[in-house]
């Protein structure tokens, strides 16, 4: 048969391939099709052959007729990367009130003020920020947690909105908060600004508490968070849960507790190596139980929402975006070219500007490999300097080894700071990276629900996408 | 078909004909097996030798016929792929250069003299 290919991708899963093409599009076959493909032994009257040429799989002529649709979709797939950097995270102070077993920030105690951010160091950071050539801004405050250095958070807040009466960005707030002590002027400033609250709730009261080293914590922060809540409005508050080593055993029970705290979403994360967490014994294992309480607490939600009741597991909503629909999502840690510096930065505390939040974490460990300049120099010597044309070489996927041949390729991302920290080398090897078997695993089961269940867990995921 | 000989407990060898597979083929076969095994390779006449040694352990028998299995496996597919990244190339390119310049800085003439050659 004379057809001619266009550019795809493939890998056996199960009993079946998948195949997916340069846009992320994707055909279920039986194994052995892409052999059959390339070798022209698809014939016209098979019933494949139209879904191929549909799916650009294949074309009739050497340039297909609707090239210029693939390559505005392709496009439209990198659409982050049109705005440059959107988020930009502010480390205040790494000094804290909680005692998380798994702290990736290596924060301090509270009464070590050395760990906060200047003025100094903040009208720098907010110039640079200012400089960006997006017209969208995220503000985003992190710490340790900053709302201990709250005068600093108001002055950054109010510098940042004088400046912008000039500059006219379109500028969203985010505090990170363990939202355990909120006062009247910390929620009058979120009020006053519009700042979305992102906080911690790692499930119920004692999972919770055994992760953060305190007896108390779950009481506040869900008091916190109802707190907020009335003063805020429902909506201005989200809530992220990290799965410790403690956790695995309870997949049930922190979706529960979601839900008992009238949360719509659960975002399911995984330990990432790096401040306290560096210390898990044992990663391989970690990874692979992740994986199983992963795909637990994806089956407990997916039967929740059978019995009608609205409930999303964030991390597959991203996923099923990539696969099912034609856009990109803002989700940093999973895009290609990687997340850093081209979605995000971080101002931290010390007056270093680094290339994203886990490269920071990294400097509390005296390494500053990602750490791209200070606050007081020039924007192009940052954000184009050596140090990040150095990283730009390994953040895109689609050029390292293990990835460029990945069928996942397009719903998958590069991250050269996890490459480093896990592999000691940028680029990673992929044959024994737990980032990789981690997103392999969970596209992969994504892939055999629609497969094995569509019928049944379609309606659920059209429902979570329509949301987003 | 791939033969594989064994060596001693910890080390086989297997043959692969280049005429069939590709430097490119090969490379890319052996670097999903080189988390388990330290991997020499040379060049004979037509073929590559290719050594597979243990890191940790002996091989049995199992080890042996998974190991055979995920060769040739994996070679079909790396060959299958690679025809398809050689042939789509230019395609490729195409679009990502469609997709990234801006309109006025194009021109699509020479992709239609192309295309009608």
């Amino acid at each position: 048969m004379d057809y001619s290919l266009l550019p795809f991708r493939f890998e056996r899963i199960e009993d079946s391939e998948i195949i997916v093409n340069e846009v992320g599009d994707f055909l279920i076959c039986p194994t052995g099709t892409s052999k059959n493909i390339v070798e022209r032994n698809i014939k016209e009257e098979d019933s494949i052959y139209k879904d191929l040429i549909a799916n650009h799989i294949i074309s009739i002529a050497t340039i297909p007729a609707l090239i210029d649709n693939l390559a505005a979709r392709y496009r439209t797939k990198k659409a982050f990367l049109d705005s440059f950097t959107v988020l930009h995270i502010f480390v205040m102070t790494i000094r804290c009130n909680q005692n998380c077993i798994y702290c990736q920030a290596s924060s301090r105690t509270s009464d070590q003020v050395n760990y906060d951010i200047s003025i100094e160091t903040l009208n720098y950071a907010i110039d640079l920020m200012f400089q960006s050539p997006s017209p969208h801004l995220t503000m985003e405050f992190q710490g340790g947690e900053p709302t201990i250095a709250f005068e600093k958070l108001k002055y950054a807040i109010e510098k940042t909105e004088e400046i912008n009466i000039k500059k006219n960005k379109i500028i969203t707030y985010v505090l990170c908060t363990n939202s355990v002590s909120f006062s009247d002027e910390i929620l009058d400033l979120c009020l006053k600004y519009k700042i979305l609250i992102s906080t911690s709730l790692d499930g119920p009261e004692f999972i919770h508490n055994q992760n953060r080293g305190k007896s108390d914590s779950y009481q506040k922060v869900v008091q916190g968070i109802n707190i907020a809540r009335d003063k805020l409005g429902f909506d201005k508050i989200s809530a992220l849960m990290t799965t410790s080593n403690y956790s695995l055993d309870y997949p049930k029970e922190i979706i529960d507790s979601y839900i008992e705290n009238n949360f719509s979403n659960i975002f399911i994360r995984a330990l990432n190596p790096y401040g306290l967490a560096q210390n898990n014994d044992n990663w391989e294992k970690y990874n692979h139980s992740f994986i199983e309480f992963y795909k637990t607490a994806l089956d407990y939600i997916i039967d929740i929402n059978k019995r009608g009741i609205y409930f999303e597991e964030s991390f597959t909503t991203l996923i099923l975006k990539k696969i099912l629909t034609p856009f990109s999502t803002g989700f940093v840690d999973l895009q290609s070219p990687a997340g850093l510096i081209n979605s995000v930065i971080v101002y931290n505390y010390d007056g270093c500007v680094y290339a994203s939040d886990e490269s920071r974490m990294l400097a509390e460990h005296n390494d500053f490999t990602f750490r791209l300049g200070t606050v007081k120099d020039k924007y192009n010597d940052i954000f184009y300097g050596e140090k990040s044309l150095e990283i730009a070489n390994t953040w895109a996927n689609e050029a390292l080894a293990g990835c460029s041949d990945c069928a996942y390729q397009t719903y998958c991302g590069a991250d050269p700071v996890r490459n480093y920290t896990t592999q000691n080398n940028m680029n990673g090897f992929r044959p024994t990276s737990l980032f990789c078997k981690k997103n392999k695993a969970i596209i992969e089961h994504v892939f055999l629900l629609l497969i094995t269940r569509n019928e049944e867990v379609m309606p659920v995921f059209k429902n979570w996408l329509n949301k987003n | 078909m791939i033969y594989l000989i064994q060596i001693d407990e910890k080390t086989i060898q297997c043959e692969i004909d280049n005429d069939i597979y590709n430097d490119r083929v090969i490379t890319k076969t052996l670097y999903w097996l080189s988390n388990n095994y330290t991997i020499y390779q040379t060049k004979s006449g037509k073929g590559n030798i290719v050594k597979f040694e243990k890191h940790i352990g002996v091989f049995d028998d199992n080890e042996v016929a998974s190991l055979k299995s995920k060769i040739s496996q994996n070679l079909i597919d790396f060959k299958t792929r690679d025809i398809v990244n050689q042939e789509t190339k230019s395609i490729r390119e195409i679009l990502l250069i469609k997709a990234f310049a801006n309109n006025d800085d194009f021109e699509d003439y020479n992709l239609i003299i192309n295309n009608k050659a």
